[in-house]
Protein backbone atom coordinates (compact mmCIF):
# COMPACT_ATOMS: atom_id res chain seq x y z
CA UNK A 1 0.00 0.00 0.00
CA UNK A 2 1.17 3.59 -0.60
CA UNK A 3 2.41 5.43 2.23
CA UNK A 4 2.58 9.16 2.39
CA UNK A 5 5.72 11.19 1.74
CA UNK A 6 8.33 10.71 5.32
CA UNK A 7 7.48 14.77 6.00
CA UNK A 8 7.98 15.68 9.09
CA UNK A 9 4.65 15.62 11.56
CA UNK A 10 3.15 13.43 7.74
CA UNK A 11 0.26 10.83 8.76
CA UNK A 12 0.37 7.68 6.96
CA UNK A 13 -1.68 4.96 6.35
CA UNK A 14 -1.77 3.73 10.04
CA UNK A 15 -3.04 7.15 11.36
CA UNK A 16 -5.96 6.65 8.75
CA UNK A 17 -6.44 2.99 9.56
CA UNK A 18 -7.72 3.05 12.92
CA UNK A 19 -10.63 5.01 11.91
CA UNK A 20 -11.67 2.34 9.41
CA UNK A 21 -14.68 1.37 11.65
CA UNK A 22 -15.92 4.73 12.61
CA UNK A 23 -16.32 6.34 8.55
CA UNK A 24 -17.83 2.23 8.19
CA UNK A 25 -20.58 3.52 10.63
CA UNK A 26 -21.03 6.20 9.19
CA UNK A 27 -20.85 5.23 5.95
CA UNK A 28 -23.18 2.32 6.64
CA UNK A 29 -26.31 4.80 8.10
CA UNK A 30 -26.17 6.36 4.55
CA UNK A 31 -25.71 3.73 2.28
CA UNK A 32 -27.13 0.49 4.03
CA UNK A 33 -25.15 -1.70 1.65
CA UNK A 34 -22.22 -3.07 3.71
CA UNK A 35 -20.45 -3.59 0.31
CA UNK A 36 -20.85 0.38 -0.99
CA UNK A 37 -20.43 1.76 2.39
CA UNK A 38 -16.49 -0.26 2.23
CA UNK A 39 -15.59 1.24 -1.27
CA UNK A 40 -16.67 4.36 -0.22
CA UNK A 41 -14.33 3.85 2.71
CA UNK A 42 -11.77 2.55 0.97
CA UNK A 43 -11.84 5.21 -1.76
CA UNK A 44 -11.66 7.75 1.08
CA UNK A 45 -8.69 6.06 2.70
CA UNK A 46 -6.73 5.87 -0.64
CA UNK A 47 -7.90 9.36 -1.05
CA UNK A 48 -6.28 10.59 2.35
CA UNK A 49 -3.51 8.78 1.96
CA UNK A 50 -2.57 10.45 -1.32
CA UNK A 51 -3.67 13.79 0.00
CA UNK A 52 -1.74 13.26 3.33
CA UNK A 53 0.80 16.30 2.58
CA UNK A 54 -2.48 18.73 2.49
CA UNK A 55 -4.01 18.20 5.84
CA UNK A 56 -3.81 21.16 7.41
CA UNK A 57 -3.82 20.33 11.17
CA UNK A 58 -6.59 22.72 13.12
CA UNK A 59 -9.51 20.07 12.60
CA UNK A 60 -9.19 15.91 13.88
CA UNK A 61 -8.12 13.75 11.30
CA UNK A 62 -11.18 12.60 11.52
CA UNK A 63 -13.15 15.56 10.82
CA UNK A 64 -11.09 15.75 7.56
CA UNK A 65 -11.67 11.91 6.83
CA UNK A 66 -15.47 12.14 7.14
CA UNK A 67 -15.31 15.18 4.87
CA UNK A 68 -13.86 12.83 2.20
CA UNK A 69 -16.38 10.12 2.90
CA UNK A 70 -19.09 12.60 2.22
CA UNK A 71 -18.23 13.14 -1.02
CA UNK A 72 -17.37 9.33 -1.59
CA UNK A 73 -21.13 8.74 -0.28
CA UNK A 74 -22.87 11.03 -2.69
CA UNK A 75 -21.10 9.60 -5.55
CA UNK A 76 -22.77 6.41 -4.16
CA UNK A 77 -25.92 7.54 -3.56
CA UNK A 78 -26.33 9.18 -7.01
CA UNK A 79 -25.22 5.70 -8.52
CA UNK A 80 -27.20 3.46 -7.11
CA UNK A 81 -30.43 6.16 -7.09
CA UNK A 82 -29.62 6.17 -10.94
CA UNK A 83 -29.98 2.07 -10.83
CA UNK A 84 -33.25 1.50 -8.86
CA UNK A 85 -36.01 3.73 -8.04
CA UNK A 86 -37.60 4.69 -5.01
CA UNK A 87 -39.64 1.99 -2.96
CA UNK A 88 -43.75 3.44 -3.62
CA UNK A 89 -44.22 3.78 0.25
CA UNK A 90 -41.35 6.35 1.20
CA UNK A 91 -43.09 8.36 -1.71
CA UNK A 92 -47.00 8.50 0.51
CA UNK A 93 -47.43 10.97 3.24
CA UNK A 94 -49.82 7.90 5.06
CA UNK A 95 -47.52 6.78 7.91
CA UNK A 96 -47.31 10.51 8.98
CA UNK A 97 -50.79 11.13 8.81
CA UNK A 98 -50.75 8.31 11.39
CA UNK A 99 -49.12 10.95 13.95
CA UNK A 100 -52.51 12.85 13.67
CA UNK A 101 -56.22 12.41 14.49
CA UNK A 102 -58.57 13.10 11.56
CA UNK A 103 -59.37 16.66 13.02
CA UNK A 104 -55.22 16.99 12.30
CA UNK A 105 -54.56 17.29 16.40
CA UNK A 106 -51.19 15.41 17.48
CA UNK A 107 -52.50 12.18 18.32
CA UNK A 108 -49.74 12.07 21.03
CA UNK A 109 -48.62 15.69 21.99
CA UNK A 110 -45.14 16.33 21.57
CA UNK A 111 -43.28 16.69 24.36
CA UNK A 112 -41.48 19.28 26.15
CA UNK A 113 -37.72 19.00 25.36
CA UNK A 114 -35.93 20.85 27.91
CA UNK A 115 -32.53 22.42 27.20
CA UNK A 116 -31.66 19.41 24.79
CA UNK A 117 -28.49 21.54 23.93
CA UNK A 118 -26.66 19.70 26.54
CA UNK A 119 -26.77 16.18 24.60
CA UNK A 120 -24.32 17.83 22.07
CA UNK A 121 -21.88 16.91 24.42
CA UNK A 122 -22.76 12.95 24.79
CA UNK A 123 -21.29 10.27 22.72
CA UNK A 124 -24.50 8.32 23.91
CA UNK A 125 -27.22 10.85 22.52
CA UNK A 126 -25.30 10.81 18.42
CA UNK A 127 -25.93 6.60 19.03
CA UNK A 128 -29.47 7.17 19.87
CA UNK A 129 -29.59 9.61 16.96
CA UNK A 130 -27.65 6.49 14.69
CA UNK A 131 -30.54 4.17 15.82
CA UNK A 132 -33.23 6.78 14.93
CA UNK A 133 -31.60 7.24 11.41
CA UNK A 134 -31.41 3.29 11.04
CA UNK A 135 -35.14 2.60 11.64
CA UNK A 136 -36.18 5.30 8.80
CA UNK A 137 -36.41 3.99 5.61
CA UNK A 138 -33.45 3.69 3.39
CA UNK A 139 -34.44 7.01 0.77
CA UNK A 140 -35.81 8.57 3.79
CA UNK A 141 -32.47 8.31 6.00
CA UNK A 142 -30.31 9.49 2.87
CA UNK A 143 -32.70 12.38 1.81
CA UNK A 144 -32.40 13.36 5.33
CA UNK A 145 -28.56 13.05 5.55
CA UNK A 146 -28.03 15.11 2.44
CA UNK A 147 -30.15 17.72 3.90
CA UNK A 148 -29.22 18.09 7.56
CA UNK A 149 -25.57 16.49 8.12
CA UNK A 150 -24.48 17.25 4.87
CA UNK A 151 -25.94 20.49 4.18
CA UNK A 152 -27.14 19.88 0.64
CA UNK A 153 -29.65 21.88 -1.24
CA UNK A 154 -32.81 20.52 -1.77
CA UNK A 155 -32.33 20.40 -5.19
CA UNK A 156 -28.81 18.47 -4.98
CA UNK A 157 -30.87 15.90 -3.31
CA UNK A 158 -33.52 15.69 -5.04
CA UNK A 159 -31.10 15.33 -8.27
CA UNK A 160 -28.88 12.76 -6.52
CA UNK A 161 -31.55 10.63 -5.64
CA UNK A 162 -33.11 10.90 -8.93
CA UNK A 163 -36.57 11.97 -7.65
CA UNK A 164 -39.12 15.10 -8.30
CA UNK A 165 -39.00 17.93 -5.83
CA UNK A 166 -42.85 16.40 -4.19
CA UNK A 167 -41.22 13.56 -3.29
CA UNK A 168 -37.93 14.99 -2.11
CA UNK A 169 -40.35 16.94 0.19
CA UNK A 170 -41.92 13.92 1.73
CA UNK A 171 -38.69 12.01 2.34
CA UNK A 172 -37.43 14.74 4.50
CA UNK A 173 -41.11 15.76 6.16
CA UNK A 174 -41.33 12.12 7.28
CA UNK A 175 -37.27 12.14 8.22
CA UNK A 176 -37.92 14.87 10.72
CA UNK A 177 -41.32 13.94 12.11
CA UNK A 178 -39.86 9.98 12.63
CA UNK A 179 -36.78 11.29 14.10
CA UNK A 180 -37.98 14.07 16.30
CA UNK A 181 -40.81 11.29 17.54
CA UNK A 182 -37.12 8.65 17.93
CA UNK A 183 -35.71 11.08 19.81
CA UNK A 184 -38.44 12.13 22.13
CA UNK A 185 -39.15 8.46 23.14
CA UNK A 186 -35.34 7.36 23.26
CA UNK A 187 -33.20 9.86 24.61
CA UNK A 188 -35.73 12.99 26.16
CA UNK A 189 -37.82 10.35 27.73
CA UNK A 190 -35.85 7.72 28.73
CA UNK A 191 -33.75 10.57 30.65
CA UNK A 192 -30.71 11.61 28.57
CA UNK A 193 -29.34 7.78 28.96
CA UNK B 1 -54.31 29.31 5.12
CA UNK B 2 -55.53 30.83 7.78
CA UNK B 3 -56.88 28.48 10.80
CA UNK B 4 -54.23 25.56 10.04
CA UNK B 5 -54.29 22.15 12.04
CA UNK B 6 -51.06 21.07 13.91
CA UNK B 7 -50.66 18.36 10.54
CA UNK B 8 -50.75 21.51 8.40
CA UNK B 9 -48.41 23.32 10.53
CA UNK B 10 -45.80 20.11 10.66
CA UNK B 11 -45.78 20.67 7.01
CA UNK B 12 -45.35 24.30 6.74
CA UNK B 13 -42.30 23.86 9.23
CA UNK B 14 -40.72 20.88 7.79
CA UNK B 15 -41.04 23.15 4.63
CA UNK B 16 -38.86 26.22 6.12
CA UNK B 17 -36.26 24.28 6.59
CA UNK B 18 -35.56 23.67 3.26
CA UNK B 19 -37.49 26.75 1.70
CA UNK B 20 -39.26 30.20 2.29
CA UNK B 21 -42.61 30.08 3.01
CA UNK B 22 -45.07 32.30 1.19
CA UNK B 23 -46.28 35.38 3.07
CA UNK B 24 -49.64 33.80 3.79
CA UNK B 25 -47.99 30.75 5.08
CA UNK B 26 -45.54 32.39 7.02
CA UNK B 27 -48.90 34.70 8.87
CA UNK B 28 -50.95 31.67 8.73
CA UNK B 29 -48.08 29.34 10.87
CA UNK B 30 -47.47 32.68 13.24
CA UNK B 31 -51.03 32.83 14.24
CA UNK B 32 -51.13 29.09 14.57
CA UNK B 33 -47.91 28.93 16.80
CA UNK B 34 -48.81 31.39 18.88
CA UNK B 35 -51.91 29.41 20.33
CA UNK B 36 -50.55 25.83 19.72
CA UNK B 37 -47.88 24.58 22.32
CA UNK B 38 -47.20 21.19 20.98
CA UNK B 39 -46.66 22.86 17.62
CA UNK B 40 -44.02 25.66 18.84
CA UNK B 41 -42.46 22.75 20.53
CA UNK B 42 -41.94 20.83 17.57
CA UNK B 43 -40.38 23.74 15.58
CA UNK B 44 -38.11 24.65 18.49
CA UNK B 45 -37.27 20.63 18.22
CA UNK B 46 -36.80 21.10 14.27
CA UNK B 47 -34.57 23.69 14.97
CA UNK B 48 -32.20 21.39 17.50
CA UNK B 49 -32.01 18.60 15.34
CA UNK B 50 -30.70 20.50 12.71
CA UNK B 51 -28.19 20.90 14.73
CA UNK B 52 -27.35 17.89 15.92
CA UNK B 53 -27.07 16.87 12.80
CA UNK B 54 -24.14 19.22 11.73
CA UNK B 55 -22.52 18.19 14.80
CA UNK B 56 -22.92 14.43 13.79
CA UNK B 57 -21.15 12.28 14.62
CA UNK B 58 -20.33 13.79 17.75
CA UNK B 59 -17.82 14.32 20.27
CA UNK B 60 -14.84 11.84 19.79
CA UNK B 61 -15.21 10.21 23.26
CA UNK B 62 -17.34 10.68 25.98
CA UNK B 63 -17.79 14.06 27.18
CA UNK B 64 -15.42 14.71 30.31
CA UNK B 65 -17.17 14.79 33.67
CA UNK B 66 -19.41 18.18 34.32
CA UNK B 67 -18.30 20.14 37.40
CA UNK B 68 -20.84 22.86 38.38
Amino acid sequence: MAMAQDSPGALDAKDFDRHRPQLMKYAMLQLRNPAHAEDAVQETLVAAIRGAASFAGGSSVRTWLIGILKHKIIDAIRKSSREQSLDQFETSTEDMDGLFRPDGHYEEKPAHWGNPEEALSRRRFFEVMELCMASLPKATAQAFAMREVMGLETREICANLNITTSNCWVLLYRARMKLRECLEKNWIKAGGR
Amino acid sequence: MIGLSCKDSSRLMSLEQDQPLTLGQRIALRLHLVICTACARVKTQLAFMRRAARDYPGPDNDDPPHRH
